[in-house]
């Protein structure tokens, strides 16, 4: 089954019909291949979590479709029989660890999988293969959410929505707020989840340096408009680009630069860090 | 910043002569008109009361919509009272009877009176809300409040607190929107299935929804007591509302508008 994500001339305003109407989303086009990490970057404002919202029908467009592999959502769309749409496209929100409600991690991990109807003797199986993935402790998850660390809050959300088993996971800026520790720990995840078990990722992110790394497309949004979607180091590459959308340079392409000025010129542009250390290492011992 | 929270949202910032007004004078003649509507008893004073909201309604340049859009939700409870009188009245003429049901002329032009106050008092309260903003209307509200204080009523922290809950309402709004987008995605159906399934629905969004108050409240508190608040202590304002003439103007016209009513009353 093709799990590709299709825009077509996808409209969305917020208040339509009132003084306060506000085109969020204007004419938007897109394709997000099955398997794929996508990124989606631009200004705070543009539009991006309004547009994400649109792939599991929390939003419906004023005019245009989306298709989710066999589903297709449009103005029309009934807000029953979504079931099998949001069990396929799990979304991680901004802060998810606002979700968290049940008396225990346990019971609050076991939640969606009980909405979408999973077998109720499967589910321990999944609580504990899911806290395994995020890192939770086994004494963590008979505690209730509440006492934990934010660190490990977000976790145990994450945790909620990969329980559903979703074969595209949104993810809206996860790694907000948390220590470089964390951050890194819930990148990793999220590329191993993409790379391991052909999760499609698409990553709302203003941290371009996670974006340049591990991304194989990006989707640049200004002020409602899609103005780019591209390989990431075609828009990294382009300062003018960078500059023209209001988005950080990446580390590793700032560093490309300053090796540039100063006369160590690398042959290729590389922005995950490793491999920027490899090629400096390589281009030295050529020296 | 989301603007489309449903109880308050309905301020809308425009330029008018009601906009000006002292926020104070503007809530004590909303209160002082609705009373007004209480005392119109035929069909002249019902029309000079209509009339003079209509007018109102002009003056405030807003748009008619927000009108229908007031008095939408609470038109069930308006044909619910209106039927009751229609069907089950006594006195004046007898037009149609049929078991307990009782169609007398009394009873129709009761309804229609009726009717005529609900819509009266939904539009000046519309009026208000659309012409004042809620961190004015607290302030009015704490202003209309300050003799109380004579009772020790304590008036600085009531006013601090209606303007804390007004502050807080689009915060929670948007919460609430998010943390209900969140649990839908983790596949609750939020107002589907029988009586119990729906109220567990909510279960999920209301346990977040008040550890992230008690949040706020808790935050709010620390910053308030390190910046220096003491219970109950006279506090300065940022706004000052000044009083202008036409403030002074309005009191009278109400005085007049109410001799009107009074006169064409029966
Ligand atoms: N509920 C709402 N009502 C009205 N306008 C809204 C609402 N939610 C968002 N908007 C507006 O729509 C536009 C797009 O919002 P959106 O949340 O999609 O931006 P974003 O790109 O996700 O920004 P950020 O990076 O800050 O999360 C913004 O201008 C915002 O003010
Ligand atoms: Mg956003």
């Amino acid at each position: 089954m093709d799990n590709s994500v299709l825009f077509k001339n996808v409209i969305y305003k917020y208040q339509m019909n009132t003084p306060f109407q506000h085109t969020a989303l204007n004419n938007i086009n897109l394709k997000i291949k099955a398997g794929s990490f996508v990124s989606i970057v631009g200004k705070t404002g543009s539009g991006k979590s309004t547009l994400v919202k649109h792939i599991n029908a929390l939003l419906k467009p004023n005019s245009g479709t989306i298709n989710v592999g066999n589903f297709t959502i449009n103005s029309k769309t009934n807000n029953k029989n979504l079931k099998k749409l949001r069990r396929k496209v799990g979304m991680v929100f901004q802060f998810p660890e606002q979700q968290l409600f049940a008396n225990t991690v346990k019971e609050d991990i076991a939640f969606g999988p009980l909405n979408f109807g999973y077998e109720e003797n499967k589910i321990p199986n999944i609580v504990e293969h899911v806290s395994k993935i995020v890192g939770i402790d086994k004494d963590l998850l008979n505690k209730s959410p509440f006492e934990l660390s934010g660190g490990q809050q977000r976790r145990v959300a994450i945790a909620d929505v990969l329980a559903t088993n979703p074969e595209i996971l949104i993810l809206d800026e996860p790694t907000a707020g948390l220590d470089p520790e964390g951050k890194k720990f819930i990148m990793n995840l999220i590329n191993d989840l993409n790379k391991n078990q052909d999760i499609t990722i698409i990553l709302v992110s203003h941290q371009m340096d996670d974006v340049a790394k591990y991304s194989d497309e990006v989707i640049v949004m200004q002020d409602g408009n899609l103005v780019k979607q591209c390989y990431p180091d075609e828009l990294f590459a382009n300062t003018n680009l960078l500059k023209k959308y209001d988005l950080q340079m990446p580390v590793s392409v700032k560093i490309n630069l300053m090796l540039n000025e100063r006369g160590f010129k690398l042959n290729d542009l590389h922005l995950d860090e490793d491999d920027l250390i490899n090629a400096i290492i390589n281009k030295l011992k050529e020296c | 910043m989301p603007m489309d929270n449903f109880i308050f949202g309905r301020y809308l910032p425009m330029d008018s002569i009601i906009h000006k007004m002292n926020p104070a004078a503007k809530i004590f003649l909303c209160f002082y008109f609705v009373i007004l509507v209480f005392f119109a008893n035929s069909l002249l004073s019902y029309s000079a009361m209509c009339l003079f909201v209509i007018v109102l309604i002009f003056l405030s340049k807003s748009p008619i919509k927000m009108f229908f859009k007031g008095i939408m939700p609470l038109i069930w409870i308006i044909l619910f009272t209106i039927a009751i009188q229609i069907l089950f009245s006594s006195g004046g003429e007898m037009i149609y009877k049929i078991g307990i049901i009782n169609i007398t002329t009394f009873g129709i032009k009761n309804a229609i009176f009726l009717f005529m106050r609900f819509i009266l008092i939904i539009s000046l309260s519309t009026i208000l809300t659309i012409t004042t903003d809620p961190l004015e209307i607290s302030s009015g509200i704490s202003i209309l409040l300050r003799p109380l204080k004579k009772l020790k009523f304590p008036v600085e922290t009531f006013s601090l607190m209606i303007s804390i809950a007004l502050r807080f309402v689009p915060t929670l709004t948007d919460e609430t929107k998010t943390i209900m987008d969140a649990q839908r995605s983790r596949g609750v159906d939020f107002g589907s299935g029988g009586l119990v399934k729906r109220v567990k629905s909510f279960i999920p969004l209301l346990i977040p929804l008040f550890v992230s108050a008690f949040k706020h409240a808790d935050n709010l508190s620390i910053a308030m007591e390190s910046r220096g608040y003491r219970i109950n202590n006279r506090r300065t304002h940022y706004n000052n509302y000044g009083w202008s003439n036409f403030d002074t103007l309005s009191l009278f016209l109400a005085v007049f508008i109410s001799m009107i009513i009074f006169i064409l009353r029966k």
